[in-house]
C-alpha cells in the first residue's frame, strides 16, 4: 500500500524514520557546522557563492511538496499518451533524465496493455536507427529515450540519416527545466537552455512543454507532424521531474485525441496535365524514389505503370516496385531515361542526378533528349530547412513541381490517365509492355552471368554470398533489411521480390553505422509479424556500434546476420588508391587507416562474447550454404545469429 | 561520399566501354609477353581486384576485365590514362612489363562457367515476354463482365466463395499479381484451364486484386 506524506523535504528530515541515503545525508549536515549571518547584517542568499554554509537540496526554494512515496507519476501519463498514439517501444540507453520515464514504463508500460515496452540499447546512435528501421518496416514510429545533452549528442548522426530518409521517429530527450533542482555539477553539464538545438536542422519539429498537459499536446502534435508526409523525425525535450512527480492536482490531464492523418493531394488541374503527357508521351518512363510509403503505395505504382506500359526506375530507397516485374528497368536506368520523352519523378531525393551526367571537373549535362519532359510529385517541396545541403542541386529543366504526397496523389493521376487513354491504345501499349519485358529478362540473365563469374572464387564473391543465401530463403516470408549498394545490388539483380517489407532501402545520409541497428529495428517490427529477417552488413559498419549484437541477443530479436567481411572501409580503399596514384607514389600504402586488417577482427567471437550465436570466419563458398541454412534454423526459434563471411570488396 | 563515388565509376564504367569499342575497331596490336602468374600476384598488390575482383569479374564500381578482356591498346590507355576517377597508372608506379604481366594475368583467367549449369541461379522462372497486365482497374467494365460470366458463379459476384473459394481474403491483396494471373491462366476455369487469353488473366487478376485492395 503506498504511503502518502505530504511534507516539505524539511520536515520529512526531521520527522521520518530515515532510509539509508536520508541517513547519510543527514550524517554529513550533522558534521558540518550551521554558520549564522553575524548579528546585524542582511541574510544572504543561500545559493550564493558567498554563502557561509553549505549549499544543498535543503536550501532549495522552489515551493514543491515532495512526498515520501507517491501513487501516480507523470510517467505513467506519458505511457498513456504514448500508447494512445500506437507505439509500441521505446529503445533507449538508460539515463537519469529520463528515469521517470523509463521507471513508469517497465513497472506500468510493459504490464499492462496495450503494453510499450523499453528495449535496451548501448548507445544512443543505436537507439535512434533502430527506430529508423522499425519505422520502414511497421509504417510508423517508434520512440526514442535519449539522455540530456550529450545524449542527444550521440544519436545525432542517427537523426540527420533518418531526417534525409524521410522517416517519423518520435523522440524525447531528457531536460530539467529548473535549475533551482540541478543535483550537481554533472545535472549543469546535461542542461541545457535549448535542448534540440543541435538537431533542429535535421528535425520536423521540437518542444520543451512547460507542463504535464502540455506534453500530452506536444506528444500528440509530434506524432502527427512526423507522419504529416514528408515524414520525418520530432523531438521533445521532457523535463526529469515532470515524468518523476505526481500528477499536479492528483488528477491525470486529458489524453489527447490524434486525428487521422491526410497527406496532401496534388493540385487537380497539374494532375490533369500530368496525365495529358503520361498519355501523348511516346518512351515514357517513372521514377520511383521513396514514393511507397506503405504497401498501398506500392499497389499503385503498379497500377499506374501498367495502365500505361511504362517502365519503371527504381532508386531501391523503397520497395517501390517488385524486382522481378517486367516493366522494372532499374538495372538499365540511364539508358532508359536517355531514351525517354517524358519522365514522371515521384517524391525524387535528387531530382538533378536523376537526369545528370557527370562529365568531370564539376560540370554536368542532362541525358535526356531535348523536348523531353519532366513532373516531379514530390512532398519534401512542401516543408525543407536551410542549412543542411540534402537538398541536393536545383535541376533546371521541370515542366510542374507538384508540391504533394506521391502516394497519395497517384489515385488521383491513375483515374485521370485512365481517362484520357484512347481506346486505340491498346496494341500500341501491350507491345510497349512486351519489349520492356524482353529488356528485362535481357537484363536478368546478363545478371545471372555476371554472377557466374568467380563463383568458385576465393574470397567468396557477393554474388555467390546472395545466391546461397537465396536459396536458403526464398520459399519462407522473408525481410531483407540492409542497403545493397556496397554488394552490387546483387538481390535487386537477381531475386524475386513483391513485398513492400521485402527491402526497406538505406540510411538517407549514407552515415555510417546505420546499418546494424536499423536492421535489427526492421528485425523488432518484423518479430510479430513471423518474417524471416536478414541483413548483410559489412565488417565497418558493424564496429561503429557492435553493441547492437548483444541488444539483440537481450531483446531475442531473430535476425540472421551476415557479416560482409571485406576487411576495410572499402570506399575509402579505392578512393585513397586513386588519390596516391595521382601522386605517382603507388598504392602500397593506401590500405593504411583503411583496412580493417591486422589483427583480423573475429567477428564471431565478438558475437558470441554478447549472447549472439556465431559461426565464422566462412572463407570457402562450399561452406556458405549450410552455415545460413544452421543460421536460419536458430534465427526461426527466436534468436539472432551471426555468419561471418570473407567477401570480395563489393 | 561513397556513393557519389560510385556514381562516377558508374559514368567511367560506361564511357570506358565506349572508348574500348572505338579504339578496338580503329587498332589491334599485338599485346607484349608478360607472365601470368607475376601478374595475377601484381593485379593483387596494385588493387586491381579492389574494383574488379579478384579475378577480374567486375563489381559495381568496376566493370568486368576478364575472362576475354579488351585489346591490349585500349587496356593500357585506360591504365595510363584512365577517364575520371580510375586510379592513374604511370610507369613510375607500374612498368610496361609489369602492365603486360598483368593483362597477361586477365587473358588468362577462364571463362566462367553459364549460370545455366548453376542451380542456385536458375530457381526462380523466368520473366514472361508477354505483355503484362493492361487492363488495370477493378471497376474495368469489360473484365468485371468477364469475370460475371466467368467466375462468379463458383467464387461469387462480390468474390465471397460459393462451390469456389472465396477471393476476397485477408492476404489477396498482398499477392502477386503476376503470380496470381498464371494460376488463373493455368488452372482456371476448372473445366477448360487454359482457354483465358493472357490478356483476360492478366485483366482477371487485377480485378481480383483491385476489388481486394479497395477500402
Amino acid at each position: 500500500m503506498t504511503t502518502e506524506y505530504k511534507a516539505g523535504r524539511r520536515n520529512f528530515l526531521k520527522g521520518v524514520a530515515l532510509g539509508g541515503i536520508t541517513a547519510t545525508a543527514t550524517a554529513t549536515m550533522a558534521q558540518e557546522p550551521i554558520q549564522g549571518p553575524p548579528s546585524g547584517t542582511p541574510s544572504p542568499s543561500p545559493n550564493t557563492p558567498r554563502s557561509p554554509g553549505p549549499v544543498t537540496d535543503l536550501n532549495e526554494r522552489t515551493p514543491r511538496d515532495r512526498q515520501l512515496t507517491y501513487a501516480t507519476c507523470g510517467g505513467d501519463y506519458m505511457v498513456d499518451v504514448m500508447r494512445s498514439l500506437g507505439i509500441e517501444y521505446m529503445a533507449s540507453t538508460p539515463s537519469n533524465t529520463m528515469l521517470g520515464l523509463h521507471e513508469a514504463i517497465v513497472n506500468y508500460g510493459m504490464v499492462s496493455d496495450p503494453k510499450l515496452t523499453f528495449i535496451t540499447t548501448v548507445h544512443e546512435e543505436a537507439s535512434v536507427a533502430m527506430a529508423h528501421g522499425y519505422a520502414k518496416i511497421e509504417g510508423k514510429p517508434m520512440a526514442v529515450g535519449m539522455h540530456a545533452t550529450v545524449g542527444l549528442q550521440h544519436g545525432s548522426m542517427a537523426i540527420y540519416n533518418a531526417w534525409c530518409d524521410r522517416v517519423p521517429i518520435f523522440m524525447l530527450v531528457g531536460a530539467n527545466l529548473d535549475s533551482a533542482r540541478y543535483r550537481n555539477a554533472t545535472a549543469w553539464n546535461h542542461a541545457a537552455q535549448d535542448d534540440a538545438l543541435i538537431v533542429r536542422d535535421y528535425t520536423k519539429w521540437d518542444d520543451k512543454p512547460s507542463n504535464l498537459r502540455a506534453w500530452g499536446e506536444a506528444a500528440a502534435r509530434a506524432y502527427k507532424f512526423g507522419m504529416t508526409p514528408p515524414y520525418g523525425p520530432t523531438l521533445l525535450a521532457t523535463d526529469l521531474y515532470m515524468q518523476e512527480d505526481p500528477y499536479p492536482g492528483g488528477k491525470p490531464p486529458p489524453i489527447p485525441k490524434l486525428p487521422r492523418v491526410a497527406p496532401p493531394v496534388g493540385e487537380s488541374s497539374a494532375v490533369e496535365d500530368t496525365a495529358k503527357m503520361l498519355v501523348a508521351a511516346e518512351r515514357p518512363v517513372i521514377f520511383a524514389d521513396r514514393v511507397a510509403r506503405t504497401p498501398d503505395g506500392l499497389n499503385r505504382l503498379i497500377e499506374l505503370a501498367e495502365l500505361l506500359q511504362a517502365p519503371v526506375c527504381d532508386s531501391h530507397n523503397r520497395f517501390n516496385f517488385p524486382w522481378r516485374h517486367p516493366l522494372n528497368q532499374s538495372m538499365r536506368r540511364a539508358g532508359v531515361v536517355q531514351d525517354a520523352d517524358f519522365m514522371l519523378e515521384l517524391e525524387p531525393g535528387d531530382p538533378f542526378s536523376a537526369t545528370s551526367q557527370r562529365l568531370g571537373a564539376g560540370e554536368f549535362r542532362s541525358i535526356m533528349k531535348p523536348g523531353s519532359r519532366r513532373v516531379t510529385i514530390s512532398s519534401v517541396d512542401l516543408f525543407y530547412k536551410s542549412n543542411y545541403q540534402n537538398f541536393q542541386r536545383y535541376p533546371s529543366d521541370i515542366d510542374i513541381a507538384m508540391a504533394a504526397d506521391a502516394q497519395a496523389t497517384l489515385p488521383a493521376l491513375i483515374e485521370a490517365v485512365r481517362r484520357q487513354l484512347p481506346a486505340n491504345r491498346k496494341d500500341a501499349l501491350e507491345a510497349r509492355g512486351a519489349r520492356w519485358a524482353r529488356a528485362h529478362q535481357a537484363d536478368l540473365e546478363a545478371s545471372k552471368q555476371a554472377a557466374a563469374y568467380a563463383w568458385d572464387g576465393k574470397p567468396i564473391s557477393t554474388a555467390r554470398l546472395y545466391a546461397e543465401l537465396y536459396e536458403q530463403m526464398r520459399t519462407q516470408d522473408w525481410s531483407l533489411l540492409n542497403a545493397t549498394d556496397f554488394q552490387s545490388k546483387w538481390p535487386q539483380r537477381l531475386w524475386t521480390a513483391n513485398k513492400h517489407y521485402n527491402y526497406i532501402g538505406d540510411s538517407g545520409a549514407q552515415g555510417i553505422g546505420y546499418l546494424g541497428p536499423a536492421t535489427l529495428g526492421g528485425a523488432l517490427a518484423n518479430r510479430k509479424h513471423g518474417r524471416l529477417s536478414v541483413a548483410v552488413n559489412g565488417d565497418g559498419d558493424t564496429m561503429f556500434g557492435p553493441g547492437i549484437l548483444w541488444t539483440a541477443a537481450h531483446e531475442r530479436i531473430p535476425l540472421l546476420y551476415i557479416i560482409h567481411n571485406n576487411r576495410g572501409y572499402h570506399a575509402e580503399i579505392m578512393q585513397m588508391q586513386a588519390m596516391a596514384n595521382r601522386r605517382n607514389r603507388g598504392v602500397d600504402r593506401a590500405h593504411l587507416g583503411n583496412e580493417l586488417a591486422d589483427p583480423n577482427i573475429d567477428f564471431a567471437m565478438v558475437a558470441k562474447g554478447m549472447g549472439v550465436y556465431a559461426q565464422g570466419p566462412i572463407e570457402h563458398p562450399a561452406d556458405l550454404g549450410p552455415a545460413i541454412r544452421r543460421a536460419i534454423a536458430v534465427v526461426k526459434k527466436g534468436e539472432p545469429a551471426l555468419i561471418d563471411v570473407i567477401s570480395q570488396g563489393r | 561520399m561513397a556513393v557519389r563515388f560510385e556514381r562516377l565509376l558508374f559514368g567511367i564504367a560506361a564511357a570506358c566501354a565506349a572508348a574500348t569499342v572505338a579504339i578496338a575497331q580503329s587498332s589491334t596490336p599485338a599485346a607484349p609477353k608478360g607472365t601470368a602468374k607475376a601478374g595475377q600476384a601484381l593485379y593483387m598488390r596494385v588493387g586491381c581486384f579492389q574494383c574488379h575482383g579478384t579475378s577480374g569479374g567486375g563489381s559495381a564500381v568496376g566493370p568486368k576485365i576478364a575472362p576475354d578482356p579488351m585489346p591490349f591498346e585500349a587496356f593500357a590507355r585506360q591504365v595510363r590514362t584512365p577517364r575520371l576517377v580510375m586510379p592513374v597508372y604511370t610507369t613510375v608506379i607500374l612498368s610496361d612489363r609489369e602492365l603486360a604481366d598483368i593483362y597477361a594475368y586477365v587473358k588468362s583467367v577462364p571463362p566462367a562457367k553459364s549460370y545455366k549449369d548453376i542451380a542456385l541461379l536458375n530457381r526462380d522462372p523466368p520473366v514472361v515476354a508477354a505483355a503484362p497486365v493492361t487492363r488495370a482497374s477493378a471497376a474495368d467494365p469489360v473484365v468485371a463482365g468477364l469475370y460475371a460470366s466467368k467466375c462468379a458463379v463458383c467464387h461469387g459476384a462480390n468474390l465471397e466463395g460459393v462451390s469456389g473459394p472465396p477471393l476476397k481474403t485477408a492476404d489477396m491483396g498482398d499477392r502477386d499479381p503476376m503470380a496470381l494471373a498464371a494460376k488463373i491462366k493455368t488452372t482456371m476455369p476448372p473445366q477448360a484451364p487454359g482457354s483465358l487469353s493472357d490478356a483476360d488473366a492478366n485483366g482477371l487478376a487485377q480485378y481480383i486484386l483491385g476489388r481486394n485492395r479497395a477500402p
